[in-house]
């Protein structure tokens, strides 16, 4: 699984980002076991110490559970991913939201745009099945 | 108390080479960048620490001890000439090294070896460039010792031995260890560091931890660039 | 120490043995097929010294050539080892290939008086006894051990500074300390003619094996002569030049970039 890092950017903050879009993505399922620091770090090419740092983080936001001397685990809270779907959510949507912002849409316009691809995506597949 | 610790270290060459009252301080368990142009004074600094060189003045100690015989069995330095010697096969060196060390670890040496594609019968003088490094490296990684200092590991190697040569560092890197990697060329390699020092004309300019670098707003790549314009 | 020393012979023992195998098969050849009609008796005898003195020569350069490498390569410099190992293990190294010329002109020479009494290198060695053998052998020794502790310091020297005619320099201090030496040492104990003792000792032996009548080298007596202050004079030099090497090493000696 190849990343391209930002170089400018946190990478300890863009692994996080990786494993929970594999999680996302159902690569993770819930219950899997995360690979462990050093096997990451020789995968990505950077610092142990950085994917450790990555790893932390996610158990301490309760993505992942460290179970003792096994190593760590995806949660199996179902909840979880949801948690993180919304997440990735919002972050998408406040780029979104900005994009539309400097095109000069605001409140209504935007929901109504919105409104209407959603609308001509689902006409399009009901072509195509 | 840390690892290595620098105060005010002066080595004067001819010219502008050298060191010049040098500080510094390093935490064990730390991939450190040590980065600076041709000629900045970082071989100069590893040439002092691994005790190849005196200072004119100031003191460095490696865990509390002066740099002297008893540093030797501390630290593992891959210098910018061979560790190997002409008449030499690979089986040879590593012989050499774990009849001398008795930090070096065999096993270890083996398994690099192999992930370097290296063969023992074959005589160093026969080995590319690139291979010659990855001896080099393996005989300074398969020692057991708190701190090593590659000067330019991946210099003037290719692309792909370069690749070869940051894995093995990433792989064989143990966490209560100390690895000084000097290099001009940052964009490669700076994944692989917790901490970078910047150093310039024989002082250092920066010593600061990467994702902090980072969270800045300023990679590292920049930070190199920006301190080194003309 | 050891370990290093090991480490030498193995590196070098192709060299070595090339070097000492050329030295028995030219006197096996002139023991048993002297050239008399091509070069003469007196050839003869100058190409079976010079034989001797060309693998005294190559393994004193050897025993200097390993000092150099102890201070020059980074395969040696970091070694978890006192100067003083890398000090001895040059000079062991240096002194074993003495002992084994030593020991292969004693067998040549036992040779030569049971076997071939009539061979012409014979009559060389029919005056020499035993006692003259040793006396030759400490004398030799030592020589090699002071001209190679002499060079010892002047390589470390070299290492040590960085001006720009370190070598020059180090060589005209160098010429100028053992002028200096050996003047004193005439001065104090009346050596008779010029130079060292222990160079008039080397060209004693030199001319012992140059020239075919001039064998007097009457051991008990020069080793007593030699015992007589001139020696301990020598040795005490010998051992300031060691630690002064030693001190280089361990403060100054750096790589030169």
């Amino acid at each position: 699984m190849p990343i391209e890092f930002d170089n400018n950017l946190p990478i300890y903050l863009q692994i996080m980002t990786h494993i929970k879009r594999q999680m996302v993505t159902g690569a993770l399922q819930p219950g899997d076991k995360v690979p462990a620091v050093r096997e990451l770090a020789s995968e990505l090419q950077i610092n142990p110490n950085t994917v450790q740092r990555a790893l932390q983080e996610l158990e301490r936001d309760g993505t992942v559970e460290s179970r003792r001397g096994l190593g760590r685990y995806v949660t199996s809270e179902e909840g979880k991913i949801m948690a993180i779907k919304k997440e990735m959510a919002g972050e998408l949507l406040d780029r979104f939201l900005e994009g539309m912002k400097e095109l000069g849409f605001a409140g209504d316009d935007i929901t109504a745009i919105v409104a209407d691809a959603i609308q001509t995506k689902q006409e399009g597949k009901g072509e195509e099945v | 108390m840390s690892l290595l610790e620098l105060a005010n270290v002066t080595k004067r060459y001819k010219g502008t080479r050298g060191l010049n009252g040098v500080s510094l301080s390093l935490d064990p368990g730390k991939i450190v960048g040590l980065l600076g142009p041709n000629g900045s004074g970082k071989t100069t600094l590893m040439s002092l620490i691994a005790g190849l060189a005196h200072p004119d003045s100031g003191t460095i100690k490696v865990q509390g001890v002066p740099v002297g015989l008893a540093t030797r069995s501390l630290v593992s330095f891959l210098p910018d000439q061979p560790l190997t010697e002409p008449w030499m096969k690979v089986e040879d060196a590593v012989a050499y090294y774990a009849d001398f060390f008795a930090d070096f670890d065999r096993e270890k040496a083996r398994e690099l070896l192999s992930f370097m594609k290296l063969l023992p019968s074959d005589p160093v003088t026969a080995l590319s460039k690139g291979m010659s490094e990855r001896l080099q490296l393996t005989l300074a990684l398969s020692r057991r010792v708190p701190l090593y200092l590659l000067d330019e590991p991946i210099g003037g190697v290719d692309p792909v031995a370069r690749g070869k040569i940051l894995d093995a560092i990433v792989e064989q890197y143990s966490e209560d260890s100390t690895l000084v990697v000097s290099t001009h060329l940052v964009r490669d390699i700076e994944r692989i560091f917790d901490e970078v020092i910047l150093i310039q004309e024989g002082k250092i300019v920066l010593q600061q931890e990467v994702e902090d670098l980072r969270l800045s707003g300023v990679g590292v790549e920049e930070t190199f660039r920006e301190v080194f314009a003309e | 120490m050891r370990m290093l020393l090991y480490y030498q012979l193995k590196q070098r023992r192709n060299h070595l043995l090339g070097v000492l195998g050329i030295l028995v098969l030219l006197e096996l050849y002139l023991l048993f097929f002297p050239p008399v009609r091509q070069i003469t008796e007196a050839g003869v005898i100058m190409l079976s010294g010079t034989g001797y003195i060309g693998a005294f020569i190559v393994f004193s350069v050897e025993s200097i050539r390993s000092f150099f490498q102890s201070l020059k390569l980074p395969s040696r410099r970091l070694l978890p080892l006192r100067p003083v190992s890398h000090v001895l293990a040059a000079l062991i190294y240096g002194l074993l290939g003495f002992a084994v010329i030593a020991l292969l002109a004693l067998l040549h020479g036992i040779l030569l008086k049971q076997a071939f009494p009539r061979h012409l290198l014979a009559k060389l060695v029919d005056p020499v006894s035993f006692q003259d053998f040793l006396a030759g052998l400490a004398i030799g020794t030592w020589a090699f051990l002071f001209s190679v502790i002499s060079i010892y310091l002047l390589i470390a020297f070299i290492y040590s500074f960085h001006f720009k005619y370190r070598v020059l320099v180090a060589i005209v201090g160098y010429n100028l300390l053992l002028t200096g030496i050996s003047r004193l040492e005439e001065y104090l104990f009346q050596v008779e003619d010029g130079g060292s003792e222990i160079f008039r000792m080397l060209s004693i032996r030199w001319g012992e094996s140059a020239d075919m009548s001039g064998v007097n080298v009457s051991g008990p007596s020069s080793i007593t002569h030699w015992l007589s202050g001139a020696l301990l004079y020598e040795i005490a030099f010998g051992v300031l030049f060691i630690v002064a090497t030693l001190w280089l090493m361990k403060n100054k000696v750096e790589r030169i970039k």
